[in-house]
């Protein structure tokens, strides 16, 4: 009998505490997840900014073995040319996985870069937030990206060469990635005309009927 | 003990961290730099008053054999609150927290006082225990703080205060130089004591030694 009566006061306890983190959780989620959004979108337009055009406000996906590839297109104000890219990066680094949002221009090299989120070791790993080191990549090639320690002109922060490998590195996969999803898309987009002449009849046929 | 006395025994004469070593995991990760510190002794200020106050509000309708899973419930309800917070207004202060706003759940200060004070004690002196423990704990942990930040990185609350020329200390920024610093603040602490335990005593020896001398005299 006492164990039920421990069992309902137990039980009663959760279910209010429960109850309020829901109903406190229904508030904060839309507001964190607009704080996420926001963030994000900033560092989007913060990594391009010297590019100056404008940034696609609807993102490429380009799915390749499984792996979804998310980048957005920085074109030309005027010419609506392609000028650039932005996507997020991200490896694990010393004690977390360290996400980075990266710019590139036309031809791939580095033209702004921001860490979104890591939680490295404070004082040495967070410092690869710092602009003394984000801004040595600055211009740069990213298919030749490295730290010196492994033979590349990336100078890694005192004591923490792990996060900065990891920054150097996923910023030289994703702009690996970024570019066959572009070649793959353009070749799409050079496809013999039989293919472009179906997906334009398809949908004509559909209102037809 | 009188309501001052409940207050203020939190700073020093039971200060958490310094006296009663409760807490150290928070005091010890987080005190790289001062702001981080503010940041978790206010989380921890919140959750200490808040589980207070709701155990001492309870503490008659408890019963005894389930009371440490009610009072870990109350303290994780209001750490899950803290977090979610924190999360939606404070973004940077719960990106540089990170792991340890939600440890909060297992620092003992707030259990310790939960199952020492706050159920044994009507709401009103639970909650000024709890400020008193609260700031006690932020103010150990800025201490620890200052030395390590200075130290290890130059400023204080991120203002550049040593000069250029000046090359951090890498290893008080790291766990070590937690260790370390505490190290000397606890030997500090200790010695304050020693002192004060020893001007008591002379001061007892020196009344005693007047009480003898009017002895003599009344003798003559």
């Amino acid at each position: 009998m006492t164990m039920i009566r421990l069992g309902l006061t137990l039980m009663l306890i959760t279910a209010i505490a429960s109850g309020g983190l829901a109903l406190l959780n229904n508030v904060t989620a839309p507001i964190i997840a607009e704080v996420e959004r926001q963030e994000q979108e900033s560092a989007r337009n913060a990594v391009v900014s010297s590019l100056g055009g404008t940034l696609d406000t609807l993102s490429t996906i380009y799915v390749e073995n499984g792996d979804t590839l998310r980048y957005w297109l920085v074109r030309d104000t005027q010419t609506d040319e392609v000028i650039g890219y932005v996507a997020m990066a991200q490896r694990s680094g010393y004690s977390s996985n360290v996400k980075t949002m990266c710019g590139f221009d036309s031809d791939f090299n580095v033209v702004g870069l921001q860490i979104v989120s890591q939680q490295e070791t404070p004082g040495l790993g967070t410092r690869a937030e710092e602009p003394a080191f984000l801004e040595q990549f600055n211009g740069r090639s990213s298919a030749t990206l490295d730290v010196t320690q492994d033979g590349g002109e990336i100078n890694a922060i005192t004591a923490a060469t792990i996060t900065s490998r990891a920054v150097t590195v996923s910023i030289r996969e994703i702009a690996q990635r970024i570019l066959t999803a572009v070649r793959a898309n353009e070749a799409i987009a050079n496809a013999p005309v039989e293919i472009a002449e179906e997906a334009v009849v398809t949908p004509a046929e559909e209102v037809g009927q | 003990m009188s309501v001052a006395s409940e207050f203020t025994k939190g700073f020093v004469k039971e200060n958490p961290v310094l006296r009663l070593a409760l807490g150290l995991c928070p005091a010890l990760a987080v005190s790289g730099s001062v702001k981080n510190a503010l940041g978790m002794g206010a989380s921890v200020i919140f959750v200490l008053l808040m589980s207070n106050l709701i155990v001492s509000i309870v503490r008659k309708g408890v019963p005894s054999k389930i009371r440490i899973p009610i009072f870990i419930v109350i303290i994780a309800t209001f750490v899950t609150i803290v977090e979610m917070v924190m999360h939606a207004y404070s973004p940077a202060l719960f990106r540089s927290l990170g792991i340890f706003v939600p440890l909060i759940v297992v620092n003992c200060i707030i259990l310790g006082r939960a199952e020492a004070f706050a159920s044994k004690n009507n709401p009103f002196l639970s909650i000024i225990d709890a400020l008193g423990m609260g700031l006690g704990f932020t103010f150990a942990l800025v201490m620890i703080a200052t030395v390590r930040e200075i130290l290890g990185n130059g400023t204080w609350l991120g203002i550049q205060i040593a000069p250029a020329s000046y090359e951090p200390v890498l290893l008080m920024i790291l766990a070590p130089g937690a260790f370390i610093t505490m190290g000397f603040l606890l030997a500090m602490f200790n010695w304050m004591d020693e002192i004060k335990a020893k001007k008591q005593k002379d001061a007892n020896v020196a009344k005693a030694g007047i009480k003898m001398k009017q002895l003599e005299r009344g003798g003559n």
